[in-house]
This record gives structure tokens, sequence and C-alpha cells, in this order.
């Protein structure tokens, strides 16, 4: 049971270092490309809008938690922003800055099982 | 008089312009080229289609030896990795009490390591240590111990699968919200207790208060279920416990 534990352990420890390895987005600054981008006060959908950032302007991408993205606006605001608002974003070269996975879950599955998931 | 002649003209307007619209508006073809009209006004007239479908390629050669019109000056900018960090992970100490069933009520001490795979669900592991009370036994014994000193020692691990059910928020004062999540957890481990291994399932529920995006206070209800012979008959043990912790995301 021991063994189990230290195994499991392990196991996440990998799966963070994974993600680490090929997850990560690899820009900083991106450009809203939607209508509008919603910020929220915490990392899901049960927490509520307070900030919305028009389409042109630039945010800094600060950290991820599971599919939600810290970013900053130019004035200084800092909000969670989902992975589908994040996908209608630009990076300043005018790529889209998505992860390779479909979506978290995927991601999960993969960094766990073993192998990549390129199926966007 | 005038007003027939009017009424006729217009008539007659209808009607050429109907017949220049189903004939595909050879007329008005002929005005967007006017130049080629000028060059070769006779072939215009006989195949005014073939007019517009090649109106600029004189040459043969092929689109892909053509120069672009416009080049655009692209220099593909290296962007420096700064690489955006992912907190998935939280780690915590925690503190609380644990009611072992017949063992009476001690302090529980531990650690937690949980891993969000989504916004919702999250899996965890945790290690707990307490030391069981004396039972009823040992008091109506007359003072002789049921257990020794390392028997009473409960250690238990487990892993978790936990689904954030109510994320939301908390307002303290007018100005201040803080994130905060209650969430039911259930899993699966081992509690080593008198000497014994017993696998365990536990089953709870939580309530998760983020000071700031990274440091929350939580606090935990579990039940751990075994079962267990002690203190003499063979049943299932339900083990409440009620911790509070401070957990990091890193």
């Amino acid at each position: 049971m021991h063994l189990f534990l230290v195994t499991f352990i392990l196991l996440q420890c990998l799966a963070a270092e994974v993600f680490a390895e090929e997850q990560y987005y690899k820009v900083m600054k991106v450009v809203v490309d939607g209508p509008y981008m919603e910020m929220r006060t915490g990392p899901g959908r049960g927490y509520p809008v307070f900030h919305v950032v028009d389409r042109g302007k630039e945010v800094s991408v600060i950290k991820r938690r599971t599919d939600w993205f810290m970013v900053q606006t130019e004035r200084g605001k800092e909000g969670w922003v989902k992975r589908a608002d994040m996908e209608l974003t630009l990076t300043l070269d005018g790529e889209v800055p998505v992860p390779a996975c479909r979506s978290r879950f995927w991601e999960f599955l993969a960094s766990t099982l073993g192998g990549g998931c390129d199926v966007r | 008089m005038e007003g027939r002649a009017r009424i006729f003209l217009l008539k007659s307007i209808c009607v050429l312009t109907f017949l220049g619209v189903l004939s595909g508006c050879s007329l008005l073809r002929v005005d967007d080229a006017p130049s080629r009209v000028d060059d070769a006004p006779l072939q215009v007239d006989d195949a005014p289609l073939q007019v517009d479908n090649a109106p600029l390629r004189v040459d043969d050669t092929p689109y892909e030896d053509l120069e672009p019109v416009i080049k655009p000056e692209l220099e593909r900018r290296t962007i420096s990795g700064v690489d955006i960090a992912s907190e998935n992970l939280e780690v915590g100490v925690f503190v609380g009490i644990m009611s072992i069933e017949d063992f009476g009520n001690s302090v529980v001490y531990g650690a937690r390591l949980a891993y969000h795979i989504t916004e919702d669900f999250f899996t965890e592991a945790a290690i707990g240590r307490t030391n069981a009370d004396t039972t009823s036994f040992d008091d109506l014994n007359g003072g002789k111990d049921f257990l020794s000193d390392s028997e009473r020692e409960l250690t238990y691990y487990n892993i978790s699968l936990g689904y954030n059910i109510l994320p939301g928020e908390a307002f303290i004062g007018k100005g201040q919200a803080y994130n905060t999540a209650l969430y039911v957890i259930a899993g699966i481990g081992n509690t080593d207790f008198a000497d014994d291994n017993h696998f365990t399932v536990n089953v709870g529920a939580g309530y998760r208060f983020l000071l700031n995006d990274w440091i929350a206070l939580r606090a935990d209800f579990r039940d751990h279920m075994f079962d267990s012979v002690l203190p003499g008959n063979d049943n299932t043990t339900h083990n409440l416990e009620a911790t509070g912790s401070i957990s990091f995301f890193f």
C-alpha cells in the first residue's frame, strides 16, 4: 500500500512535468481577436465575470490552472479567462495560441497514459 | 397623351432592363472593361464573356512562376520562451480531530497533495496519523491496556476523487470577495491500526476558501469506513474526521 501511494504521488508529479514540457503556451502576450474577452474572478464557470476586454486589446498571460488562464490587462486588471476565449486570441505574430490537445481532459489522459494529442 | 407616352417610355425601359439582366448584363460587362472594348470592339460584341474570363493573362506563364503582386514584408519574430506556469497541484497540511469508533476522539494531522484535472474534478492523495484514545474496554478492565502504545497509532493513506460542486464567492465586509468552492470527495485507501491493515473507503465533503489565487484554507469532513474486529465484534466502523488545512497551489 505504501508503494501504491508513492507510485501515485510520483505519477502525479510526472504528469505535471509532462504538462510543463508540452502544454504550456509559448507566448506571454496575446491580442483579443474575438468580439470581446470575459475575465472572471476565479478559474471556473461558477465565478462571476467582472471585466471585459475589447477586441484588439493586448493582455499578458500570467499562469494557467486547468483550462483557465490568468491574464492581466494593460491597465493591470487580473482575472481568469477560459480556454475557449483564449482560442479567440492571436499572438503578436498573428497566430492562434492553442495547446495541442482538444481539451484539458484529453491532456490529462495523454499525460497519464502516454502519447501526445495532435488532434487539433 | 403626355401621360401615355411617359408610361410607354417607362415600360420600355423596364423591358429593356429585364432583357439586359436576362442576357447576363452584357451591356454592363462591356462597360466594366472599357479599354478592352476600345482595343477590340467587335470581339467584345461577339464573345463578351470570353473577354471577362481571361482579362489579364497575356502570356502562358504558369501561376507558380509569377511574381506576387503584393510582397508582404513579414519577418517571423522568435518569441522569447517565457513559459506560462501551470498551477494544477495543491499541496497542504492539515490538523483536526478524528473520532475512531470505540476509541474516542483524538488529534489527527497529515498532509495532502491534490491534482486539479479540470475546473470540476481533482484527485487527491492524503496521509494522516492519529493516536487512538482509550476504549470503554480499557476503562472497564481496570486500567489494563487493551492496546499497546504502538498499536494505538493509527495511520491512514488514501487516494480520492473530488468534485467541486459549488464554486462561488464569499463576501467579507463590503469590499472583499473571496473565491470558494464546496466539494464532495470519495476515495479508497488503507488504514494501519492495531498492527493490522484495513482497506478503507472514505467519503466526505469540504470547503475551500482561497485567500488569493494560490493560498487556500480548507475545512474537510470525512468518514473513513473500514471493517474491524476491535474491540470485540466484527463490524464496519465509521471513523469521522474533521480537519482544517492550509494549502498552496503551485
